[in-house]
């Protein structure tokens, strides 16, 4: 860049001649020219050094705005997560809607950890539980081993860090686990039973490789084929055994909304327990709540979750709000609850963004209600979504996870799909 | 940036404002307070979206099923089970496995979508829990989305058969009895010792939460042609003087749907008071204190829209000792030899009444079927005959004292099903014919709970040489 040299005539002397005795010698022209660029010299230096500065100034910045867009490309390449999250303000940014792919009545919904594999449950037509990629594609759909559509009825579902895929079968009283291509593993039929574990001890030996088995809880029979056997029974009755709701809290444990009549409450199982051979099913399951109305009691809780210190949130369905426990399972308040603008009807699936937002599924107000849950008192943030059957409306939503790129899914029961939203 | 953070959360605020609703908690079947905020589960005072009166945020079809499909409540109606571990309350404490109320058990009005029923009698009446009973689609059902629906004996008689639209709450209410002027203050239906303080105020959710009658019928008006002598028809709230033997007392057995347990029509469908009042009482049947109002009578319930099968040449009156043919006979106990509860199984051959040769002649000889204390035809040229109704009034072990002995119900749902049924029909049932000629779908089973005509062997066995047994 340089400086272009002014015209003569358009120079203006403003300095005294006498100032520059070099002048008194020559043609006035001469005089001029040479006063112009006596003045002038010192100002375009100076234009110069000032736009360098300038230059370097835009320089650093743009420097530092790679470094920044270099860092969070760093980030989200190595931890994807809600760009949301990563932002340094704290200002809570509703996500928008961006697709949807179809299910039969879809009631729940979860995500593997690398984000890939989105599973949908649904109650309606078969009642399969279907693997879609993030384009929504199906890739594939399973169910438990001997059941039909008349027979299952798969509503929850969660993916530990494993990749199984857990489903709680209300019909039969199980929590189904298949492997993450759906290949049918175990079932957990109490709360120290899976079906491993009785047909291990009813057979007296190993379970030959090949052997399907699964829970009829019409009959209250395990029912299993050999290899190249006929189908068998066996009885087992189950024991304060309802499960319905299923999340893995950051630990890894499994937590269960357990209704069994007058015995609402939650289980959790340790990730420890669920490792291994569940041939010894013994895991140290504890306990916290009861059915009812007061505090500290559930009517129909459908979903739990933890935030970052271990807190539990339950949607405490039946009784219109979220109940909140101590990571000690202790009691401690609840909100939701009430006729506000800020306030629920019917929750039932939630999750826990890494801001600790709690996000409730409202399934008759037909929006997801955000808090944040961060502070000593929950508060309100924002919903999105109402009822209809255009996009981004919900038609009795039931479920809802969320990815680790900040995509959720939210099972839109009634319109016959999964939303897709991202933050 | 601090104009662009205020103007962000003052947008968030704006979107908030503009949609956001009053909303409320509490669920819908009563506990209702003076302050409740309940009514906001499922209403709208300005923005509901389905029904002007209703004023319901959603279609009710989808609403109750969010609950009732097993994430909310036990009852599954969509399977037709209970489907929530440890679910006796109806369980009748009678040793007879699991029966209505029990996790996996079938629901007694059948399912929606699939249903839990012993369809195929094998002709053993058995206290198996897992009498022959599986998990299938349904064949027919009711609706309940609100679709149009041919009523089947509606009208006026020799009409074509009305329409109407059913939806869940067109015969449940879901209020129960709780939230308005169904019940009033009564001591025949506030008992004190269930209620202290202040009972006949206190409102209790009704039995199932029937309604008195069907939402949207017209309420039954007995049929000028009808040979109806017995008296006023009930109506909402009143008595009407019907004389209803408490079964429940006797037998201590709630209903059992034949799926179940193969048990038939005991039950405490017949059980109401004086007053037309469901007395539901606890497993051990010693429970006097649960007076609940409900449609008592299942006839009179569905007779609400199936009025002209009401319109009848054979219903009962205080008058009628009568009784047809397969009738357990009175001051005998079951179970009979060859069959624990219906003689014909066993009877002598051509099946005569031990005690009453003349009750069962009129089948043996396939004489016309007269003075059985009916009153003629029904005058009705489409439904000219028919099976009474015999739980208005009953005396099924032949004596003419109302109430005496041990009922068998001939109610609507002794053969049908309220909800939706899996009965097979592969017989006459499933002619494409009669279908075309019934304006009903191929195989569709009528609500009938067993395959083809299978109800009707139920008491009718002896009369055709059915060999049955286990």
């Amino acid at each position: 860049m340089t400086t272009p040299n002014p015209e003569p005539e358009e120079i203006t002397p403003t300095e005294p001649a006498g100032e520059n005795p070099e002048a008194l010698d020559s043609t006035p022209v001469e005089a001029a020219g040479v006063a112009a660029a006596a003045v002038t010299q010192p100002a375009s230096e100076e234009e110069d050094a000032r736009k360098r500065r300038l230059l370097l100034v835009l320089l650093l910045l743009l420097l530092l705005l790679c470094c920044c867009a270099g860092y969070f490309i760093f980030r989200y390449v190595t931890k994807p997560q809600p760009i949301a999250d990563m932002l340094p303000v704290d200002v809570y940014y509703p996500p928008t809607y961006k697709f949807s792919f179809p299910l039969d009545k879809p009631v729940g919904v979860a995500v593997s950890l690398d984000n890939q594999r989105i599973y949908g449950v649904e109650s309606g037509g078969e009642r399969l539980v279907k693997m879609f990629d993030r384009n929504g594609n199906l890739i594939t759909s399973f169910a438990p081993p001997f059941t039909t559509s008349a027979n299952r009825k798969p509503i929850y579902i969660a993916v530990d860090s494993k990749g199984r895929v857990f489903v709680s079968d209300t019909y039969n009283n199980v929590i189904a686990v298949f492997d993450k291509d759906g290949n049918f593993l175990d079932g957990i039929i109490g709360r120290d039973t899976t079906l491993s574990d009785a047909l291990v001890q009813h057979l007296g030996s190993k379970i030959p490789a090949g052997t399907l088995f699964y829970y009829d809880n019409i009959n209250k029979q395990v029912v299993y084929q050999l290899p190249s056997e006929d189908v068998s029974r066996f009885p087992v009755e189950q024991i304060d055994w309802s499960p319905l709701g299923l999340r893995f809290d950051q630990q890894g444990n499994l937590m269960v909304t357990n209704i069994v009549v007058g015995k609402h409450s939650v289980l959790v199982f340790p990730a420890a327990d669920l490792q291994g051979s569940w041939v010894d099913f013994n895991p140290q399951v504890t306990e916290f709540g009861e059915e009812g109305k007061e505090n500290g009691q559930f009517s129909f809780p459908n979903s739990v979750v933890t935030d970052r210190a271990g807190n539990y949130y339950v949607s405490d369905s039946n009784n219109g709000r979220i109940s909140v426990w101590t990571p000690e399972q202790i009691y401690t308040t609840f909100f939701g609850m009430g006729s506000t603008d800020q306030s629920l009807n019917l929750p039932r699936g939630m999750w826990m963004n890494a801001k600790d937002q709690l996000h409730v599924v409202d399934n008759v107000g037909q929006y997801v209600r955000v808090y944040d849950v961060s502070g000593k008192e929950p508060t309100y943030l924002a919903n999105f979504g109402d009822y209809g059957t255009e996009e981004g409306e919900f038609n009795f939503p039931n479920d809802i996870c969320m990815d680790g790129t900040g995509r959720l899914y939210i099972a839109d029961r009634e319109n016959n799909r999964i939303q897709v939203w991202s933050y | 940036m601090k104009k662009l953070l205020l103007a962000v959360v003052l947008g968030l605020l704006l979107v908030a404002a503009f949609t956001t609703l009053a909303l409320a908690d509490n669920g819908p079947h009563g506990g209702f307070t003076a302050t409740t905020d309940a009514c906001a589960s499922c209403h709208r005072a300005h923005s509901a979206q389905y029904g002007s009166n209703a004023l319901l945020i959603m279609a009710p079809d989808a609403l109750c099923l969010s609950c009732h499909d097993g994430s909310g409540a036990g009852t599954n109606v969509q399977d037709g089970v209970y489907s929530q571990a440890g679910s006796d309350a109806h369980a009748g404490g009678v040793g007879l496995g699991p029966v209505e109320g029990t996790d996996g058990a079938s629901l007694m009005g059948g399912g929606f979508d699939f249903a839990l029923m012993a369809t195929a009698w094998s002709g053993a009446v058995t206290a198996n829990p897992a009498f022959n009973a599986t998990s299938k689609a349904t064949t027919s059902h009711h609706n309940y989305d609100g679709t149009i629906g041919t009523v089947w004996g509606s009208g006026a008689i020799n009409t074509a058969s009305a329409s109407y639209a059913l939806e869940c709450v067109s015969c449940h209410d879901p209020h129960g009895t709780a939230g308005y002027t169904n019940v009033t203050a009564s001591t025949t239906i506030c008992n004190p010792a269930l209620l202290p303080g202040d009972p006949c105020t206190e409102k209790v959710a009704s039995y199932r939460l029937l309604r008195w009658q069907p939402s949207g019928s017209s309420g039954f008006t007995a049929p000028a042609v009808a040979n109806w002598t017995g008296g006023a028809f009930p109506t909402n709230g009143t008595t009407t003087g019907w004389t209803v033997p408490d079964n429940f007392a006797t037998t201590g057995t709630e209903w059992y749907t034949i799926g179940t347990t193969g048990a038939f029509a005991a039950g405490d469908y017949n059980a109401g008071n004086a007053n037309n009042v469901y007395n539901l009482k606890n497993a051990a049947a010693t429970e006097t204190n649960t007076y609940i109002p409900a449609a008592v009578n299942v006839a009179f319930f569905c007779a609400q829209c199936h009025d002209r099968y009401f319109n009848n040449s054979r219903l009962r009156n205080a008058t009628d000792v009568s009784m047809y043919c397969g009738s357990p006979v009175n001051g005998t106990t079951p179970p009979y030899v060859g069959s624990p509860l219906f003689l014909p199984f066993n009877a002598p051959v051509g099946g005569v009444h031990p005690t009453d040769p003349a009750r069962c002649e009129p089948v043996y000889t396939g004489a016309v079927i007269t003075g059985w204390g009916d009153n003629g035809p029904s005058g009705d040229t489409t439904y000219m005959y028919r099976h009474s109704s015999g739980d208005i009034r009953i005396s099924a072990d032949g004596s003419a004292a109302a109430g005496a002995g041990t009922s068998v119900s001939r109610s609507c749902v002794a053969c049908h099903t309220s909800h939706g049924s899996t009965a097979a029909m592969t017989a006459f049932a499933s002619d494409a014919t009669l279908a075309a000629v019934a304006g009903a779908d191929v195989n569709n089973s009528t609500l009938l709970r067993m395959d083809n005509r299978s109800v009707c062997l139920r008491c009718h066995a002896s009369t055709v040489n059915f060999t049955v047994g286990p």
